[in-house]
């Protein structure tokens, strides 16, 4: 009897590794291929990542401080995973961006949990199994402070837009018209060329970045004719280059600037819409004790399948802390409603629950 | 502290407000004035036409700076308009302060796009800008892109008889500070007395958490002092007991049993029966 005949045909299921593209692992609720955020609490928001190929658009909050926070922990996973980074910004110098990513920290991992275990005299079969997550972690934790160091081989794959100052750029005659956009795709194409994305059997990916999309500073008001053309057009065909090629996209919009409608077809034209408000705009959040501000989903496109990815119970609302090391969202609560003196009577909560500028002494 | 620490140092672009009912324009004059004052040299572009009440004002200040008075008559494109903003600056350095008065005039031909473009060109040469505009005259959409372009956003008004100063500022790392100041100018065209506005704290209304939390009710449920005193002088059982036991064994809930007699009865209990 030959000890290595195959009596079943049954297979162990191996853990799918990374296929063939840096940075990227399939999906547990849809195999599309994602692409980690850089903060591990919003890829589990959106279970898993930004898709491949998608364009995901980021409404800012007011003069977008957090939003730069989410595109350099975008920028630095992606230099992390060797993808190559395209950073492109009118608002200020690109490269200040790329040169001040978070680093990446790992975790200390609790080993000393295993070691403590005692021995299991029912479920023996698991006693070497080590402890793992269940949801797959796809990035990495990153730490705000510590600028990080790239090395010379990542250097090479960075790609900016928008320090140089062109003057006189020619505004184009077809239904694009605004100059700094044609010029900002055209770069992109470029840089695609150049690193050979297009092709089907390519083995890294592009991460695009683009900052303050639709602010003063890229001039859409020069034409109001052409303002709303240009500026869904624009998103239009970042949309179809990354479709078309390994490539992932991120936009801030500052939205409070912007004409509403604008901004409501950039989030029909977008596949992840993420809005961002910080504590200063509403008064109403100031209930809200322990977090910095709100982020919203406004929009989580699935693209293979009609089921809605709708994360954690269907919720939609998080709250996010940025501190001086991190930036993590967390699920929001009402702080324990506890009769406060400083809170004054006319600060009414438009939240229901928190009784916190109660005047009654009754205490249930 | 914004407007103290403006006095030190210039910014990359400092933005004031006004209104009609609050000028903005002696605050202006003296800050750029201060930056004369201390080294930097100053370019004064002045695209208004103040008032006659104003000018006689702003006569007397002497700055050692250029002027540029936006004419009629003259080239009122934006090439030349920039041009002239940025002429000459290889010689001065980095001690250059550029102050606008006032943006207003310039925003009705141009789109704050083309003003945020040449406001950018300006930073990369690493000038500072200071200017006023005119709050009341522009639409809110313009305001606010303008507070988006700018750096540092002042606004000016007044409580009391006191000018107060309200900013918030963008710094470079994305951290934003507000502050509102009072402040007062002197003859001599100088800022003096910033100190913060600190609100007087509220009186804490003492009845809104009493010291023993009653709720309402037609009892007596509150103590007087002769009771109080007679309450706190109570020792609680378990405090004494965990005095005296030293050891943490005790600490544990521990019932403690007693076996009670057996309650046998030697009566027969139907004794009573007559049957």
């Amino acid at each position: 009897m030959a000890a290595n005949v195959k009596i079943s045909s049954f297979q162990k299921r191996i853990k799918p590794s990374n296929p063939n593209i840096l940075g990227t692992k399939i999906s547990a609720v849809n195999s599309t291929l994602n692409v980690s955020f850089g903060v591990t609490s919003l890829d589990q928001i959106i279970d898993g990542g930004l898709p491949l190929g998608s364009l995901c658009v980021v409404e800012e909050d007011i003069y977008g401080s957090y939003a730069k926070i989410i595109t350099k922990y975008f920028l630095a996973e992606g230099a992390v995973q060797k993808n190559f980074l395209l950073s492109a910004s009118l608002n200020e110098n690109p490269w200040d961006l790329l040169n001040n990513l978070p680093s990446p920290v790992t975790e200390p991992r609790e080993t000393n949990v295993i070691e403590n275990r005692e021995e299991l005299k029912i479920a023996w079969r698991y006693e070497n199994l080590t402890l793992e997550d269940n949801n797959q972690r796809l990035g990495n934790a990153f730490d705000l402070s510590i600028p990080y160091v790239m090395p010379e081989t990542q250097k090479a794959n960075l790609a900016v837009w928008g320090d140089t100052v062109t003057p006189n750029l020619q505004r184009g005659t077809g239904t694009l018209q605004n100059p700094n956009c044609l010029s900002l795709l055209k770069a992109i194409e470029e840089a695609i060329k150049k690193w050979e994305l297009d092709s089907s059997n390519g083995h890294n990916l592009i991460r695009i970045v683009v900052s303050s999309f639709g602010s003063p500073f890229w001039q859409f008001d020069e034409k109001k004719s052409s303002l709303s053309t240009d500026f869904t057009a624009t998103l239009l065909l970042l949309k179809s280059i990354v479709r078309s090629t390994n490539a992932v996209a991120l936009v801030t919009i500052p939205h409070q600037l912007l004409n509403q409608s604008l901004v409501s077809r950039s989030r029909h034209l977008a596949d992840v819409v993420i809005q961002l408000k910080s504590l200063r705009e509403d008064r109403h959040l100031h209930d809200l004790m322990d977090v910095h501000g709100i982020l919203e989903l406004k929009k989580v496109a699935n693209l293979t399948s009609l089921k809605p990815i709708l994360g954690q119970d269907g919720t939609t609302t998080y709250g996010f802390k940025a501190t001086k090391r991190k930036f993590k969202i967390e699920k929001l609560h009402l702080p324990p409603a506890v009769d406060d003196d400083k809170s004054s009577p006319d600060q009414s909560s438009s939240l229901g629950c928190s009784s916190a500028a109660s005047t009654t002494n009754l205490d249930f | 502290m914004i407007l103290k620490d403006l006095l030190k140092q210039p910014l990359v672009s400092i933005l004031i407000e006004d209104s009609y009912s609050v000028r903005g324009r002696p605050l202006f004059l003296s800050l750029i004035h201060n930056y004369s004052e201390n080294g930097y040299s100053v370019r004064y572009f002045k695209y208004d036409s103040p008032l006659s009440s104003e000018k006689c004002e702003m006569e007397q200040v002497k700055f050692t700076c250029q002027t540029c008075i936006l004419k009629e008559d003259q080239d009122n494109s934006r090439m030349s308009i920039e041009s002239s903003w940025c002429s000459d600056l290889a010689n001065n350095g980095d001690h250059l302060v550029i102050a606008i008065d006032s943006l207003s005039p310039l925003l009705m031909n141009w789109t704050v796009g083309a003003l945020a473009s040449a406001l950018r060109n300006l930073q990369k040469r690493r000038v500072a800008v200071v200017a006023l505009v005119h709050g009341d005259v522009h639409d809110k959409e313009t305001l606010q892109a303008l507070n988006y372009v700018f750096h540092c956003h002042l606004t000016v008004r007044k409580t009391e008889d006191r000018n107060i100063c309200s900013g918030v500022l963008r710094k470079g790392s994305g951290k934003l500070v507000d502050s509102d100041e009072y402040y007062s100018i002197t003859d001599r065209w100088e800022i003096k007395d910033v100190e913060e506005v600190t609100k007087p704290s509220p009186n804490v209304l003492v009845e809104s958490l009493p010291k023993h939390a009653v709720p309402k009710s037609t009892f007596k449920l509150d103590l007087n002092a002769k009771e109080e005193e007679a309450r706190s002088q109570v020792v609680l059982p378990y405090i004494r007991k965990q005095a005296s036991s030293a050891t943490s064994e005790t600490a544990k809930g521990q019932i403690i049993y007693e076996a009670e007699a057996p309650d046998w009865d030697d009566e027969d209990p139907d004794d009573d029966l007559e049957i």
